[in-house]
Order: structure tokens, then C-alpha cells, then sequence
């Protein structure tokens, strides 16, 4: 469903991507591993049309997206966690799930009763600002935000940072159920998590793959040994 | 962006333009009937190349420079003809219009830590001495009214000769004895100026405007090395100030109006902002159309305006830039004519 | 004694709501894209004069106020569209650009209107003096606070209730995350910079009896919501609605001694503000 053929990206003139052939399919669980600095967030930000593609294809359900605006991005049904969270500080809670809605035309109640099954505590803190939550409730809330829309895409940014193992574990579970719907591509610096959850993995090096398979070839040929334990 | 830090350029590059130079300040104004404008333009470029330190090579947007500009000369002004005939009110004015460089310096600075969004940091810099430029037009305009003129300017000034030492004196309405003051005191604070720009600093400057982050984690405080660089620009301001004074003599409170600052952005946009010698044509465009368009139209702001809009639009870098590989160009393109076989 | 305290009192908030209403525009241009509109101020006036040349053409107030607001609001979406939106990387430019702006447009007004002083439109039936107790105010300005208020209201109620409102409340915190949820965030932007300035259009009309009207009078305004804008904190509109009177009271005070120290005074106000809580009152991290 997504493909990236050759793609060249950078912000502005340092580039950061090189070369980058990936795909994710319908129905499964991709992860991005590698060391800091390789360019795993730097592709699903790419992906998302907040970076500088030089050259290169990025195609979403076979039609071509370089030249789109992220807002159209957006709204082929590609949702984007980030790294930093990204949460609208200065709004509540529920107005912070309320804008993914508005975006994509959605309305319901139904929608949200995935994110509250996941994560019950973003129902007490509903209408407190959500600059107040804490990180980790910041980071449940932000990958509620990017379920609320049950995206045909989700791409999620560094998630094991800042949620207890627990609430990993009900997250990871709860992506193996959401796999008919929503796919996954996930940038994770922990690879125990990345190992555990994905179907296939891409094992990045300096901007480019340096190798990619299913998760019992990445364990067969030692990628991670050879690629990240330098 | 281009940077071309640190070119080494050959030797003579800097004999031939500081003989240029020294042709423009020293002898120009004495053999041409447009001695004013070439004067104003001395003058001016001086202006704005102190100028430009602060706001194209760091980066910090300020619309004060005309109260450092005027504080100085008004200091010059009221000392000499209340107090004392002699060349010691120069010095005293510029440390005063230096001074308040430091004081409108240090409290736009001293809030724009590099935590606070770089907008909200010009804006603040912006801000601040917009109120500078209004206060200082309030107390010149009010209390001081009687000493400054007021509206109509101080008035009087040239009457009597300044003395220097002993018996000696300047005759502040001999044309050559102010010109030659003029040109000799231009072209050594430019070269110091261009000395200062060329080396380790200038890079500082500019790293400042890029990230200023980063160079604090360089070590440097960055406060302190933006409010140095902003004060120099204000001494060099009140350096122009007293040399305004002597050539025009006479001063208003017009140049306290952040229009007579935003003059110089304009200037330092359209000649460069990241070239040293930018300003200098940028001032030479500027009072030269000025000169020109005025004496057609009344509507010589919105001539400027629209230049501005296409200079921010189409041109960032300014004219100067381009102006001065012209000649590289043209000795590139000659050298090739001559050698054929080797190109 | 009493009277003349009151009087001012009131005089005060009349401008300061005024101030308020246009301020806010200066302050959301700056949350949401982070540039210092200093163009604004030329939106206000050229609202004044379209006002005028309307009420010149067909007598009625009312028309000229739409007008002038539609049109302020119209030159507001060029301005931004064409030249501002190049420039939101780049806060230097950005500054640079209104500037020029701002240049051309009270230029432009000057050569098509002439620099000198205008009467300003009132319409006929406001220009009596009422009562407010023992307190006599013209009832245009009881028009104006009123009217400024309502229009505050709503645009109050725009924020907080609204999607809309909504969309520009979570972009001033996070542009991009907007985006990535598909709103097209460009679209709103212009949408609010056209209102904030249709606004100010319109108070160009609304204020011109009160503060005048000639070519700089947009520039003169847009120092004082400079102040209001800082003093309420940068991007802030509640902090716009609390600086704006106190702000407007402060100058009908400090009038009386002279316009210059009015001035003065303001402007010693916003350097403390700056140096002691540059965040004013409510502008947050930004």
C-alpha cells in the first residue's frame, strides 16, 4: 500500500535519505530499526510530506504523492504519531482527539471507544489541558489521536519511550487486532519491541536499508548484530 | 545560502579596493559638484555598514540606530554652543550616543534568550526600540526642547571655529577642512570595521544569526558577544551622527523616527546583508535614486516599497553580492578570450 | 473632578476596545505565523478611507463600514496569500516584508487621498450626547464601545466554540500535527488573517471620528497595539482583550499632560513588561 522507490530527502540542503526502497503492505506490521541518527524518523516524516523530497517516489495506494501537500497526505488515511508527541498543548484532551475528526469528516463516539478501551485513563483526564498530562499520558494520547480516524496507515515514531511495559504490551496487542485495517509502520529505537510486534523489518544505516526481511530472517542473518551493535 | 567564509582573497584584491575606497573618500568629493551626495554617501555607508553588523551579519532586527545617530549629534550640538567651543564635545557625544546603544541594547537583549522562539526574539529587538526611538524623541522634544530646537532643529552651530589644541582650530565652514575630516575619519573606522568582519568574529556573527543555539554550546554567551556587536554598531552610529553634524550642521529630531532607521534596512536589504561592503552600494543606489525619483515624483515611498517587496521576494541576498563579482566575471571572461588554447 | 476622571475613564475604554479589536489580529498573525504584521495598521486606515469615499458617494454610513471591511479584508488575504505566506520561515524577512507593505499601501493612500487631515463620517443620528447618570458621553462613542464589545463577543465565541476556532488554537501549538490530520491549515490561516483584518477595516471606519483620519493615523495605531499585543502576551487574544482598555486608559490619562508623554509613558510601560514578564499576561511558550 505504501511504496518508496529511490527516495532522496533531506531538510534543505543536507540530505538525510538516501537512495530508500521500502514498502508496506495491506494488513501487516513493518518496523524501521537502526541506530540514532540513521533517518527512521526522517522517512515517516518524509512519508508525511513534512520534509524535502529531492527525488525519488513515495506512492500510497498506487497513486503518486511527492508533489502533495501533507494535508492531502493526510487525507488518503496515513495518520503520523511523531517522535515528540506533538500534542496541542494549549487544548483539552478531548478537543485534541476532536481534530483528527475534523480533518477527516468523522464524527462518533464509536471511533473514540478504541482509544478509551486502550488507554481508560485519557477518560478522567478528558478535559483537562492537555499540556498537564503526563508524558506518558501524553504519548497514549497521542497514538489515540492517531487511531481515532482508523487510518489505512499508521505511522508511529519512537512509542516505547515514555509508556510503561504494560500499557506496550496492550498497545502491541491491540495493533495484531487492528492489522486487518491498519497497517503499521513503526520507527523504534528499542528493538526487543520492534522484534516482538512486527511481521518484517527494515534495518537502517546511514539513510538508506541496509537490510530488510521478515522478523526470523533479521534474527538468522544477525542484521542487528551486524547493523546496530557496531 | 552561499556562504564563501574566509576566501582568501589575493593580496592586491585588498590594495586595489582599499585605494578605491580611499579615492572615493578622500578626493571624489573635491572634484565633483555633487559633493553633498557623495559626502551623504560617505557618511551614510559608514552608517549602515556599523549597522549592518548587528542586523545582517547577526541578525538583530533593530529601528534604533537613529537615536544613537542623533543623541550623538545632539550632544555635540548643545555642548559646543552652551558650554565649550572645542573638539572635546566630539568625543563626549559619541560615548553618550554609545552609551544609550548599550542601555537599548541590553534591555531588547536581555529577554531574547535563545529558549524564546526566534520570531518572538526580533520581535522583542523590534519592539523595544521602536519605544526607544519614540521616547527619546519625547525628551528632545519636551524637556530638552529649549536646548535641542525642538521641531525646528538646533540652530547656530557652525558660527565659531572649533578648537582642537592650543591654537589650533577647525573652521567648521571650510568645506575642505570637513571634508578631509569626513573622509579620513570614514575610511579607518570602515577599514577597522572590515577587519573586524573578516576575522573569527564575523563568523561568530553570522553563526549567531543561523543558530544561535549552537554557539552557546560552542561556549560562547551569546548574550554578551549580540549586546558587544550591537553597541559597536551604536558607537559606529554616533560616529556618523558627529560627522553628520559637522558636514550638515545641523540636526532635528526627525532622526530619532524609526523611518530614519528603517532607511537603513532598507538600504543594508538592498545592497546586501551578508557582504561587508554590501551597504555601500546599497546606500549608493539608495540616495542616488532618492536624488533622482524625488525630483520627478512626490511618491518616491512607494517607489521604495515596491523595491523593497521584489528585494524580499526575489532578491534576499541584495544587490552587492552580484555587484562585486562583476569584475571577477568580466577578467574571467577577458582571460579566457586571450587564452584559448589552455581553456 | 469626579466628572473628568470618568470621562477619561470612559473615553479610555472606548479606544481601548478598539485597540483590542485590531490588536487581535496582529496578535493571531503572529501566533499562527509567527510574523509581525506591521501592515496592519495600513489595513485600518485604508478601511478609514474607503469608509469615507463611500459615505462621500452614497451618504450612508452603514455601507461604508461593510465596505470598508470588505475590502481592508480582501487587501488583508492578498497580502497574505501573495507575499507574507513566502516568508514564514524566515522572521527576519517576514518582519521586512510588511514593513515594505505597509510602506506602499499608506503611500498609495497618500497619493490617492491626498496627506492631509479628513473629516471623518459619522452618521447624523449619533451625534448627540446622552446621559449616563450625570455622565455625558457621546453616543456615538456608547455606539462604539458597544458595538466593538459584541463584535469581541463573537469573535470570542469564533475561538473557543467553533471548529474553526478550534483548528487555529491547536495550529498555534503545532502547525504541522494540524496538517498531518488533514486540515488544510493554509486555507485557515487566510481565513483569519481576512477576518482579523476586515476587522481592523472596519474599525478604521468606526474610529476615524475618534482618532482622526490621515495616512499615518493606521501607523500611530499599530505602535499602540504593539504594546496591547505584548502586554497581553505575544499570540494571546484574552491578553489582547485585558491589555487593550487598560491600555486605552492609560493614554486618555496620561493625554492630558501631553501626546508625547502619553507616548513616553506607554512605552516605558512595555520595556518593563518586557524586561520583568516579556510573556505578558497570558502569552504561553511559543
Amino acid at each position: 500500500m505504501l511504496e518508496l522507490q529511490n527516495l532522496n530527502a533531506g531538510y534543505g540542503p543536507s540530505q538525510v535519505l538516501f537512495d530508500l526502497t521500502m514498502n508496506v503492505k495491506e494488513k501487516e506490521i513493518v518496523s524501521i530499526i537502526g541506530r540514532n541518527g540513521v533517518g527512521k524518523t526522517s522517512t515517516l516524516k518524509a512519508v508525511m510530506g513534512l520534509i524535502h523530497t529531492m527525488s525519488g517516489s513515495i506512492r500510497f495506494d498506487s497513486a503518486e504523492m511527492s508533489g502533495l501537500p501533507t494535508y492531502k497526505r493526510g487525507r488518503l488515511g496515513i495518520a503520523y504519531v511523531p517522535d515528540d508527541r506533538g500534542i496541542f498543548v494549549n487544548i483539552t484532551t478531548a478537543e485534541n482527539l476532536r481534530i483528527p475528526l475534523i480533518g477527516h469528516k468523522m464524527e462518533g463516539k464509536d471511533n473514540l471507544d478504541l482509544a478509551f478501551s486502550l488507554f481508560p485513563i485519557l477518560k478522567e483526564r478528558w478535559n483537562q489541558k492537555a499540556g498537564t498530562l503526563s508524558g506518558g499520558e501524553q504519548q497514549m494520547l497521542t497514538i489515540a489521536r492517531g487511531l481515532v480516524v482508523r487510518p489505512k496507515l499508521l505511522m508511529l515514531d519512537e512509542i516505547s519511550e515514555g509508556l510503561a511495559p504494560e500499557v506496550i504490551m496492550n498497545c502491541c496487542a491491540a495493533f495484531h487486532k487492528l492489522k486487518t485495517e491498519t497497517s503499521i509502520l513503526l520507527a523504534e529505537q528499542d528493538v526487543r519491541v520492534a522484534m516482538e510486534i512486527s511481521d518484517r523489518v527494515y534495518v537502517m544505516l546511514n539513510g538508506s536499508v541496509a537490510f530488510h526481511g521478515t522478523v526470523a530472517q533479521v534474527k538468522e542473518e544477525q542484521a542487528i548484530e551486524k547493523f546496530i551493535h557496531l | 545560502m552561499e556562504e564563501t567564509l574566509f576566501r582568501k582573497q589575493p593580496r592586491y584584491h585588498y590594495v586595489i579596493g582599499y585605494a578605491v575606497l580611499a579615492f572615493i573618500f578622500l578626493v571624489l568629493p573635491f572634484l565633483t559638484t555633487y559633493d553633498v551626495l557623495v559626502e551623504d554617501i560617505i557618511i551614510w555607508s559608514l552608517f549602515t555598514m556599523g549597522f549592518n553588523l548587528a542586523f545582517g551579519f547577526t541578525g538583530m532586527v533593530s529601528l534604533g540606530h537613529g537615536v544613537f545617530f542623533g543623541v550623538s549629534a545632539f550632544t555635540i550640538g548643545i555642548l559646543t554652543l552652551h558650554w565649550n567651543r572645542s573638539i572635546v564635545t566630539i568625543p563626549i557625544g559619541i560615548a553618550t550616543g554609545t552609551l544609550t546603544g548599550f542601555v537599548v541594547g541590553y534591555i531588547s537583549l536581555k529577554r531574547a534568550r535563545v529558549d524564546v522562539h526566534k520570531a518572538l526574539r526580533i520581535a522583542y529587538l523590534v519592539l523595544i526600540s521602536i519605544a526607544a526611538s519614540y521616547v527619546t524623541m519625547y525628551i528632545f522634544l519636551s524637556p530638552l526642547a529649549k536646548y535641542s530646537g525642538a521641531e525646528m532643529g538646533l540652530l547656530g552651530f557652525p558660527n565659531y571655529p572649533m578648537g582642537v589644541v592650543g591654537d589650533l582650530k577647525i573652521d567648521l565652514k571650510s568645506r575642505t577642512q570637513i571634508y578631509l575630516i569626513v573622509g579620513v575619519v570614514s575610511f579607518f573606522v570602515i577599514g577597522w570595521l572590515h577587519r573586524i568582519a573578516s576575522s573569527p568574529a564575523g563568523l561568530i556573527m553570522r553563526a549567531v544569526r543561523e543558530n544561535e543555539i549552537r554557539v552557546g554550546f560552542l561556549g560562547y554567551n551569546t548574550f554578551r558577544f549580540k549586546l558587544l556587536v550591537y553597541t559597536l554598531s551604536g558607537f559606529v552610529a554616533s560616529i556618523a551622527g558627529a560627522l553628520y553634524l559637522l558636514r550638515s550642521s545641523f540636526i532635528s529630531v526627525d532622526v530619532f523616527d524609526f523611518k530614519f532607521t528603517s532607511e537603513l534596512v532598507v538600504i543594508c536589504l538592498l545592497g546586501g546583508r551578508n557582504a561587508f561592503f554590501g551597504p555601500m552600494v546599497g546606500t549608493a543606489i539608495f540616495l542616488i535614486l532618492k536624488d533622482v525619483i524625488s525630483s520627478y515624483t512626490a511618491s518616491w515611498g512607494l517607489f521604495l516599497a515596491l523595491v523593497l517587496i521584489f528585494s524580499v521576494l526575489y532578491l534576499p541576498g541584495g544587490l552587492g553580492p552580484m555587484i562585486f563579482s562583476l569584475p571577477k566575471l568580466l577578467v574571467q571572461r577577458w582571460g579566457k578570450k586571450n587564452k584559448p588554447a589552455l581553456m | 473632578m469626579h466628572l473628568l476622571i470618568i470621562t477619561q475613564l470612559i473615553s479610555g475604554l472606548v479606544s481601548g476596545v478598539l485597540l483590542t479589536l485590531i490588536a487581535i489580529g496582529v496578535a493571531l498573525t503572529f501566533g499562527l505565523l509567527k510574523v509581525v504584521n506591521l501592515s496592519h495598521g495600513a489595513i485600518y486606515t485604508l478601511g478609514a478611507y474607503i469608509g469615507l469615499t463611500t459615505v462621500r458617494m452614497c451618504g450612508n454610513f452603514w455601507i461604508g463600514l461593510l465596505l470598508g471591511a470588505v475590502i481592508a479584508g480582501v487587501v488583508g488575504v492578498i497580502f497574505e496569500r501573495f507575499c507574507i505566506r513566502k516568508v514564514y520561515e524566515y522572521p527576519v524577512m517576514g518582519f521586512l516584508i510588511t514593513f515594505a507593505l505597509m510602506m506602499g499601501l499608506t503611500q498609495t493612500i497618500r497619493l490617492i487621498w491626498g496627506p492631509g487631515n479628513q473629516l471623518a463620517p459619522q452618521p447624523a443620528y449619533l451625534m448627540k450626547v446622552v446621559y449616563l447618570g450625570f455622565v455625558p458621553i457621546s453616543s456615538y462613542r456608547l455606539f462604539t464601545v458597544l458595538f466593538g464589545a459584541v463584535i469581541m463577543v463573537a469573535m470570542w465565541f469564533l475561538i473557543s466554540k467553533t471548529n474553526i476556532g478550534l483548528i487555529v488554537r491547536a495550529s498555534l501549538d503545532n502547525r504541522d500535527m494540524v496538517d498531518s490530520f488533514g486540515i488544510n491549515s493554509s486555507r485557515i490561516f487566510m481565513f483569519v488573517f481576512g477576518l482579523g483584518s476586515a476587522i481592523a477595516g472596519m474599525c478604521g471606519v468606526l474610529a476615524s471620528p475618534i482618532f482622526g483620519l490621515f495616512p499615518d493615523v493606521g501607523g500611530q495605531m499599530l505602535i499602540l497595539c504593539f504594546v496591547v499585543v505584548v502586554m497581553g502576551g505575544l499570540g494571546s487574544i484574552r491578553g489582547a482583550m485585558l491589555a487593550g482598555p487598560i491600555i486605552g486608559v492609560v493614554i486618555s490619562f496620561t493625554t492630558l499632560i501631553s501626546a508625547g508623554f502619553s507616548y513616553a509613558v506607554i512605552f516605558i510601560l512595555m520595556a518593563i513588561i518586557l524586561l520583568t514578564k516579556p510573556m505578558g499576561f497570558f502569552g504561553d511558550k511559543l
